[in-house]
């Protein structure tokens, strides 16, 4: 009995201690904006509010000041555990970025690292752009900030980042050496999906004037360092539309198809590394694969010769009337 | 000794002690338990009208007529319903009861929609006979011994004696002889003599006003306990997965009782820990919850001035009072109290601020949690660790729900009933008795820990 009151007593008291936060006194953050102007950092929290969101803005010399100046802005604490995105410009040091949240302990680590140039997002109250982005990327993301800021810290490879413009995801930005680099969009961008295995691509194939786009179901791609770097891409794939004159309930006319879509994607993925390869960025990894096999790097991995061999197998082509 | 004399003497204010004299032989009842016309067929009728012999006994044609040697025998006689005939030198007792029970009815506590409907009565002959008519075995045995220095109530260990461990008896008899109190109204009072269970708030004991668990419960190996005055009985020993298991689920098919059984723990579970995993989401672990969950509670919680954890007890208190007073008030009021508290409290609660509407679902949700259990000490003992894991999480958040789980399943592992593990069959594993318990499969094994004759069937 005297437990129980001594429990009781301390209820009344003690419930402030450690990690204590009542839900209604939380402002849970949606998405973070941070811009670098004029020797400043410039943030910007969006806040869940009911059917709404609430935009609280600070600056300061560093992150951590243009945090506190937003938080006082606001009666609640803010939550960082159910981050949707933080959106960086290209102003500013992508590095510095990846060290303060790869440190902090308040965050989730499954948000999404995200590139804008647009000042202007949280301009509609009604629309949740942290929301948006995460139903964009889907929640089995290949771009979460954990994965991209372990590949950051261990040199593995460079990073990719999307990019949001205009209320959307639309395109992919390559980094190098902390710089941001090119914009990968469109068919491209799906070139970019298959090579970095990720299955949400679509390849798109020309027959003639016409055209077949194939829904990947799944893709692996082996990268080998040698002579030359090898790339071996195979894919499993549907037909999703066609307008080629081939008839594909004929084995010949299928493998056909097959054989030109495995072309035409060796042709594309040769283009995209060629690009790649120009803006010194190494988004595959490769650097990291020469220094398992030679220990050292004499030769860089845009100072090698590159063979791509693509496999791609239609599994499923529909309804097929006659 | 003068056994007329001292009668008259000792009941003295006794308004219903009868004593006749026909010619040299006293007959002495209390009119309140016997009954007339068996004293006037198996007494006055055969009294002869010349010569009263020396041994009335063999004219007596009473099935049950007793020779009494002392006065207190003839003293537990007169107030169990005999007749005391004194002639002469010779005293003897004559079973002359009257019937003063109700009939056997259908249960009212551990009501099922298919199984026997009878259920005990304050009889104890005809407990007993409902319960050997259903085990047919000279190796079905009961030792009778009385409790209460005033009630002298009757009281009798049920076992079979090939089946059951004929050391438990004798262990349960030596309790039951040791009890020194005045009276036994209800076999509910022996409870704390037979058990010391001051550790655990789970019953070790079960009580049951079923004829047919009583007899399958013989059947496993156990001991069951009836007294006279009394609609129930106690099985023991009892383990935590019998209260959580009903006989009903015998008469069903098993694919679907091993679903309603898996139920049934997810609810023993569901009942102790949701008002604290709602306190542990919302005030330290709101990283736990999906987002759109959480702005909704966030949404609900808005206008509540007290913190979650208060705001929890003050709910649960509340609905412990309703669930009190359901049980206390005649059922004709329980649509009243229904009404009052689920309708009017609840909504006012939550329109006044008070609670939010999400804590409403959650108390709800753990009272109907806890109402799936018939007996009313698992409804007290799950209380009782809902309170414990509630107050350790609004310190600790779901550390503090693990932590509360750890204390919950090391105490329930630490604790015996007559030398048994009250966590049997789960721990200490055994496949035997959780077949007849958490699950339902095909058996013919008895339990090594209740029965030495294993294969049922074998007499």
């Amino acid at each position: 009995m005297k437990k129980l009151f001594l429990i009781l007593i301390c209820l009344f008291f003690l419930t402030g201690c450690y990690n204590y936060k009542e839900l209604d006194e939380l402002g849970v953050v949606s998405s973070i904006l941070i811009d670098f102007k004029d020797d400043k950092y410039k943030v910007k929290l969006e806040i869940y509010d009911e059917e709404e969101v609430q935009i609280f803005d600070g600056e300061g010399e560093n992150i951590t000041e243009a945090f506190k100046s937003a938080e006082a802005k606001s009666d609640n604490k803010f939550f960082y555990r159910h981050l949707n995105a933080v959106l960086v410009t290209d102003n500013v040091n992508i590095e510095h970025i990846i060290y303060y949240f790869f440190r902090n302990p308040e965050t989730n680590d499954n948000f999404s690292l995200i590139n804008t140039n647009d000042e202007e997002i949280y301009n509609d109250e009604e629309f949740n752009v942290g929301l948006a982005i995460r139903n964009d990327l889907g929640y089995g993301q290949d771009f979460s900030f954990f994965s991209d800021a372990k590949n950051f810290i261990n040199k593995t490879s460079d990073l990719t980042l999307p990019i949001y413009k205009d209320n959307k995801l639309d395109g992919i930005k390559t980094l190098s050496n902390q710089n941001f680099k090119s914009e990968i969009k469109d068919a491209e961008e799906n070139v970019l999906k298959i090579l970095l295995e990720n299955n949400n691509a679509l390849l798109n194939t020309k027959c003639g004037n016409d055209y077949f786009i194939l829904e990947i179901n799944s893709v692996d791609t082996k990268i080998k360092v040698d002579n030359k770097i090898k790339i071996k891409i195979n894919i499993k794939s549907g037909i999703q539309e066609f307008t080629c004159s081939e008839d594909i309930t004929k084995i010949d006319d299928l493998k056909k198809l097959e054989k030109l879509a495995s072309k035409s994607l060796e042709e594309d993925a040769k283009k995209l590394i060629d690009k790649l390869n120009n803006d010194s960025t190494d988004i595959l990894g490769i650097n990291t694969l020469i220094m398992n096999k030679y220990h050292k790097l004499d030769k860089y991995f845009n100072d090698y010769d590159y063979e791509i061999e693509a496999d791609v197998s239609i599994y499923k082509k529909g309804l097929l009337l006659k | 000794m003068d056994y007329l004399n001292k009668i008259q003497k000792d009941y003295e204010n006794v308004t219903d002690l009868v004593v006749k004299k026909i010619k040299s032989i006293h007959i002495i009842y209390l009119e309140t338990l016997a009954d007339q016309d068996k004293i006037n067929n198996y007494i006055l009728k055969i009294i002869p009208k010349s010569l009263i012999p020396r041994d009335i006994k063999r004219l007596v044609p009473s099935p049950n007529v007793k020779d009494v040697t002392n006065y207190k025998d003839l003293n537990l006689y007169l107030e169990t319903g005999f007749t005391i005939i004194i002639n002469g030198k010779q005293v003897i007792a004559v079973e002359t009861k009257s019937n003063l029970n109700r009939g056997i009815e259908s249960p009212t506590t551990e009501a099922t929609l298919y199984g026997p409907k009878d259920s005990l009565v304050e009889n104890y002959q005809t407990n007993l006979g409902l319960i050997k008519r259903r085990i047919k075995s000279s190796h079905f045995k009961n030792t009778v011994c009385n409790v209460g220095r005033y009630t002298k109530t009757m009281c009798s260990i049920l076992y079979i004696d090939n089946v059951a461990e004929v050391e438990l008896v004798d262990k349960i008899l030596k309790c039951l002889e040791n009890i020194n109190i005045d009276g036994v109204n209800d076999i509910s009072e022996l409870k704390p003599y037979l058990i010391n269970d001051t550790k655990n708030v789970f019953p070790a004991v079960k009580t049951t006003e079923r004829p047919d668990v009583i007899a399958s419960a013989l059947l496993e190996g156990k001991i069951a306990i009836i007294i006279d005055n009394s609609p129930y009985a106690l099985i023991l020993p009892a383990f935590l997965v019998d209260f959580i298991n009903p006989i009903s689920d015998n008469f069903l098919k098993s694919i679907n009782v091993n679903f309603i059984k898996i139920l049934r723990i997810c609810c023993f579970l569901l009942a102790i820990v949701l008002p604290a995993f709602y306190v542990a989401v919302t005030t330290i672990n709101q990283e736990t919850i999906p987002t759109s969950l959480l702005i909704n509670i966030q949404n609900q919680r808005a206008n509540v001035p007290f913190p979650a954890v208060m705001e929890s007890v003050i709910t649960l208190i509340i609905c412990e009072i309703l669930r009190e007073s359901d049980i206390r008030f005649p059922s004709s009021y329980g649509s009243a109290i229904s009404i009052l508290g689920a309708l009017i409290l609840g909504e006012a609660a939550v329109s006044a601020g008070i609670v939010s509407p999400i804590m409403i679902i959650v108390a709800s949700m753990t009272f109907i949690s806890s109402m799936i259990f018939t007996d009313l000490e698992v409804i007290n003992g799950i209380r009782y660790w809902r309170f414990i894991f509630l107050f350790i999480s609004a310190f600790f958040g779901l550390y503090g729900v693990g932590l509360s789980a750890i204390l919950l399943f090391t105490n329930l592992c630490n604790y015996e009933v007559l030398g048994k593990p009250y966590f049997y069959p789960i721990s200490p594993f055994d496949m035997t008795y959780l077949k007849e318990s958490l699950i339902k499969i095909r058996n013919n094994k008895r339990s090594r820990l209740l029965s030495k004759n294993r294969i049922k069937g074998d007499l």
